[in-house]
């Protein structure tokens, strides 16, 4: 209708600019201006003549109206024209790109008919030939990279779908040549993780018109939108997988892990009705040293019809190093015995105990030799960063020197070890802890209290939500029901002061119906620090049937978690990102000073077992060294990287590409497709309308183009608005009665 | 401590235990029984050691189940009780780190609470039975990681006795010599032999002797000598419960201001094998 009234489509009107006949340019216009104004008047005199007795507020509204009229006439007589750029005939291309990614391989609609079929019928009835009158048509079929071919025999197939890099890979082949304008069809369902900046796409020039294929909703939908897994896990502690379920419809769905075969946990999710994404944090054994890849998965419910995007595959690398841990306790007490008991034998923990038994005499337990802690705490940096957690009893801070307090502040800001301080009667604030440096660490503040601040108290043990959602606090999982709630009560506690900025609390105790921290930690410098409020937790153990393992448990994961994060003096992280694998080493001496000196190298295996060495250079942080390498193939690789060709080799799993993201929130991304198109100055279409395309493009300002001239004269509105005019007076004055 | 037994010491005491029967028996009413404070609802406080004395109920009559002396019947499980506790909390504080609690506290194996107290100690376990559910508490607190430690049984008779019931408990493991060269023995102090400590009814400051007689132990009680210590170990190497026999340990922390020289030549090293066993028990 719009486009009838003007003529022209909107866009046309958009893109060109009115002119006139060369009469009515410059002053021409003012003399015009002057004309209506005098007629104006004129006729209002004429008018009032004529209608003796008509106030002059109407004669001048008749006058006015009559002015209007005639100006509308002399527009016509300046024969308005619309002068804009146009397709020069035969001298242009246009480029078409059909995505032919997995994702175009599913339903366009209720009908059964694919998104790549809707795409390929609409070019083929009608926009490809009417593109072809108009321009040079290129076609391009598109999913990682474009790729210039015919449309017959597409298949949608394609693990990616990077629709902004493969615009611009095309923008790039043509650069220079005379592009009219990019015609992508797509559901627009992108993938691409480092896709380039869509601003940059305009800086072409070329208008990209996106017509989109797919329905923007999948009833009942439900899908594993992510997982977050810690890329390392010590072995046999809990993991905590946490989950991003996206779905279209309330219910219960079953979430399961599995590694292999081998079911490792599942658990229920309960989908809210009006939320379209739920979070949940699934947990589960890590079992022994070695390389996991974990499948995640929902059992489908009933009206899931897309199911290829219901499980998710993850590597998980558990730690098959040994931890050393430093148990400093200043007098024997049940808590160290049932400790050092939950510890023994461990395969991952090394404890390493020092206790005073009398105020002049200590006793080490498991140390690895005569020398080791003989003059109590560790003298040299390097003896105690040796260890990878700090375990402080109830030992007075006096008993340490100066020096030896900063020594374990060190040990966490800048080693990145773990230290946890336990309760007692010479422990935290009436141990005389609350002195700075190693006040500054502690997760809590320490306050001296009048009676001091440890005593014998009942309390049951509560999991907080950070708790659930923690490695540190999994002590049973995938079973229902709380294990902590039944644990046997506390029979001591500590208060503590406020809880610092970054602290969290883990684990609560209930004292009088009253909540109070219990296990809280915090990040410190490059370490973590953490408090345990009690001494009793040996009860867990005494109180207990033999069979119930919670107490081990606890400890066994506790620090093992907590020496899981301690920094190791040689560590190595390996990221994929932009299709390519980056390896970042860090390499300390035995003290954790860098070592630029070093020199690296990273032996890269394959999923073909073919391997290739590549060299680690060195970045501008102290220590740090860094490689990158463009995978061959998707599927599992090995880097083991190699230090002066001397050390251990530190080895690392990476899984490249084989997560296929097709399926992942696999409908129409409207909201991608109109902003491409707004941003490079072209239109966002419906397949359906598709056929409209080339009669837009006829205006389009890229390519070779030529001054064009459109008379709006004979506008149909210019007409119809006279005829307005005219009946509007005579309405008026027949309403008047001067007729 | 045994004083007394067989039929001549219960005929000759039997009116005297039907006195002290009742005495005891006020004197539990009133919750106070040898200087141990009533029971009451406030929980025990656990931040401090208890060694809780073992509860249980002995085999035989009057010289056997129970004696009587100083002016009053004693059951077998009480001998000693409470003061050797006392005593010896208020030596661990001075001597060691630990901080033990100077109120006694004793515990039947049933109790519920029988695992507040990862150290048990029983005395004079010579003529001791268990019920079933007594073996069954034993065992699960031993599995658990609690201590007994049995003291002053004397002889052959005592011994197979004690063992016996033991065995109920743990049917798979067997009483093993815990020698001097043990790390238990140097855990605080240093001690080269097993001490004999015997009651010390038995000794004077003249004595050589250190044996007691055999007359006043279960028969046949063979030789008694040579005091040993006997452990329980678990899987693991661990250690789970100690025998002190043909020793009397506990009467050397209970009668250690009998006299100076009781002190110096048997006080002394009852205190240094109690701070070793039990560092050595809290810290294994």
């Amino acid at each position: 209708m719009v486009e009838w009234l003007f003529k022209y489509p909107v866009d046309v009107f958009r893109q060109g600019e009115v002119v006139f006949a060369p009469w009515f340019d410059g002053s021409g216009v003012l003399r015009v201006l002057a004309l209506i104004l005098l007629f104006g008047l004129l006729a209002s005199v004429l008018v009032g003549a004529r209608l003796r007795g008509l106030p002059l507020g109407r004669r001048l509204l008749i006058g006015a109206w009559q002015a209007a009229f005639v100006g509308v006439v002399l527009i016509l007589l300046a024969r308005p024209m619309l002068e804009l750029s146009t397709l020069a005939p035969g001298a242009n291309s246009v480029a078409v790109l059909v995505d032919v990614s997995a994702s175009m391989g599913l339903p366009a609609g209720d009908a059964a008919r694919s998104r790549l079929d809707a795409a390929v019928a609409a070019l083929d009835e009608g926009l490809l030939p009417a593109l072809s009158g108009l321009a040079s048509v290129s076609t391009f079929s598109f999913a990682a990279a474009a790729e210039r071919r015919a449309i017959d025999g597409l298949a949608a197939d394609q693990p990616d779908t990077h629709l902004l890099g493969a615009v611009q890979q095309v923008l790039e082949s043509f650069r220079g040549a005379p592009l009219a304008a990019v015609v992508v069809l797509t559901d627009g369902a992108d993938t691409d993780v480092a896709a380039p900046d869509i601003a940059l796409l305009a800086n072409a020039g070329v208008p990209v018109h996106t017509v989109g294929v797919g329905p923007l909703a999948l009833p009942g939908e439900v899908e594993i939108d992510d997982v977050a897994l810690p890329a390392r896990a010590p072995p046999d502690s809990r993991v905590v997988a946490q989950l991003t379920v996206r779905h279209a419809g309330a219910g219960e769905v079953l979430l399961k892990v599995r590694d292999g075969e081998r079911l490792l946990a599942a658990e229920t999710l309960t989908l809210a009705a009006g939320a379209t994404a739920a979070r949940h944090a699934l947990s589960f054994d890590s079992g022994p040293g070695g390389i996991r890849e974990l499948t995640f998965e929902i059992d489908a419910p009933a009206g899931d019809r897309l199911t290829q995007n219901n499980r998710m595959r993850r590597l998980l690398t558990v730690s098959d190093r040994r931890h050393r841990v430093l148990y400093l306790e200043g007098e024997p007490r049940w808590e160290y015995k049932f400790i050092r008991r939950a510890l023994a034998g461990d395969d991952v923990i090394e404890l390493n105990s020092w206790l005073r038994t009398t105020d002049r005499k200590t006793y080490r337990q498991d140390v690895s030799g005569a020398d080791e802690l003989s003059e109590g705490f560790p003298r040299s940096l390097e003896a105690l960063y040796a260890y990878d957690v700090v375990v402080l009893g109830s030992l007075a801070a006096t008993y340490l020197d100066d020096d030896a307090h900063r020594r374990l502040e060190r040990f966490i800001g800048e080693r990145g070890g773990s230290l946890i301080a336990l309760a007692g009667r010479d422990a935290l604030a009436d141990g005389g802890w609350d002195v700075k440096p190693l006040a500054d660490a502690l997760p809590v503040r320490l306050e001296r209290l009048d009676g001091g601040s440890y005593g014998s108290v009942r309390g049951r043990v509560r999991l907080t939500r950070e708790g659930a959602n923690s490695p540190v606090t999994q002590l049973l999982g995938g079973e229902g029901g709380d294990p902590w709630t039944t644990l046997p009560e506390l029979a001591d506690y500590q208060r503590l002061g406020g809880l610092k900025p970054a602290a969290t609390t883990l684990l609560q105790v209930l004292i009088d119906d009253r909540p109070l921290p219990l296990l809280v930690v915090q990040p410190y410098g490059l370490g973590t620090s953490a408090v345990l409020a009690t001494a009793s937790t040996w009860r867990w153990r005494m109180a207990t049937p033999a069979d119930d393992n919670r107490h081990g448990l606890f400890w066994r994961q506790l620090l093992r978690q907590l020496a899981e994060t301690a920094q190791p003096p040689r560590d190595l992280a390996v990221d994929v990102g932009g299709g390519a694998v980056e390896v970042r080493l860090t390499e300390r001496d035995a003290a954790f000073v860098p070592r630029s000196d070093a020199s690296a190298r990273a032996e890269v295996t394959g999923p073909d077992r073919a391997t290739r060495t590549i060299a680690l250079t060195p970045t501008a942080a102290p220590g740090a060294f860094a490689a990158r390498f463009v995978p061959d193939a998707p599927g599992v690789y090995r880097i083991d990287v190699t230090v002066d060709a001397t050390a251990e080799p530190l080895t690392r799993f990476v899984r490249v590409g084989a997560e296929n993201r097709e399926y992942q929130h696999a409908v129409r991304n409207d909201a991608l497709l109109r902003r491409l198109a707004a941003v490079t100055g072209g239109r966002s279409w419906a397949v359906e309308d598709a056929t409209a395309i080339p009669a837009a493009l006829r205006f389009s300002a890229a390519g070779v183009t030529q001054r064009e001239r459109l008379p709006l004269w004979d506008m149909p509105a210019l007409f119809l608005l006279l005829v307005l005019l005219k009946s509007g007076e005579w309405l008026l004055r027949r309403h008047w009665r001067r007729i | 401590m045994f004083w007394g037994r067989g039929a001549l010491g219960s005929a000759i005491c039997f009116a005297v235990t039907l006195s002290a029967w009742a005495g005891t028996a006020r004197a539990e009413a009133t919750g106070v029984r040898g200087g141990e404070p009533e029971r009451t609802a406030v929980p025990v406080d656990l931040t401090r050691l208890h060694v809780a004395r073992v509860v249980y109920d002995s085999i035989g009559g009057m010289g056997e189940a129970y004696y009587h002396f100083e002016g009053r019947l004693w059951e077998r499980w009480e001998t000693d009780y409470p003061q050797a506790e006392q005593n010896l909390g208020k030596r661990l504080n001075e001597l060691t780190r630990i901080e033990a609690a100077l109120q006694p506290v004793r515990r039947r194996l049933t109790d519920a609470d029988l695992g507040d107290f990862p150290l048990l100690f029983m005395s004079d376990v010579g003529y001791m039975r268990f019920t079933t559910q007594e073996t069954d508490a034993l065992r699960e607190y031993l599995r658990n990681g609690g201590f007994l430690w049995a003291d002053d049984f004397w002889g052959d008779a005592e011994w197979a006795s004690f063992e016996r019931f033991m065995r109920q408990v743990l049917p798979r493991t067997r009483w093993r010599e815990v020698q001097p060269s043990h790390p238990l023995f140097r855990m605080v102090f240093e001690i080269e032999r097993m001490p004999q400590i015997p009651a010390r009814s038995f000794v004077d400051s003249y004595s050589v002797e250190t044996a007691e007689s055999p007359w006043a132990h279960r028969p046949p009680a063979g030789s008694l000598r040579n005091a040993s210590m006997r452990g329980y170990f678990d899987d693991d190497g661990r250690l789970m419960a100690i025998a002190t026999h043909n020793t009397d340990i506990a009467d050397g922390w209970e009668r250690e201001a009998y006299g100076h020289w009781y002190f110096e030549r048997f006080s002394t090293q009852s205190y240094r094998l109690g701070v070793n066993v039990i560092t050595y028990v809290m810290t294994h």
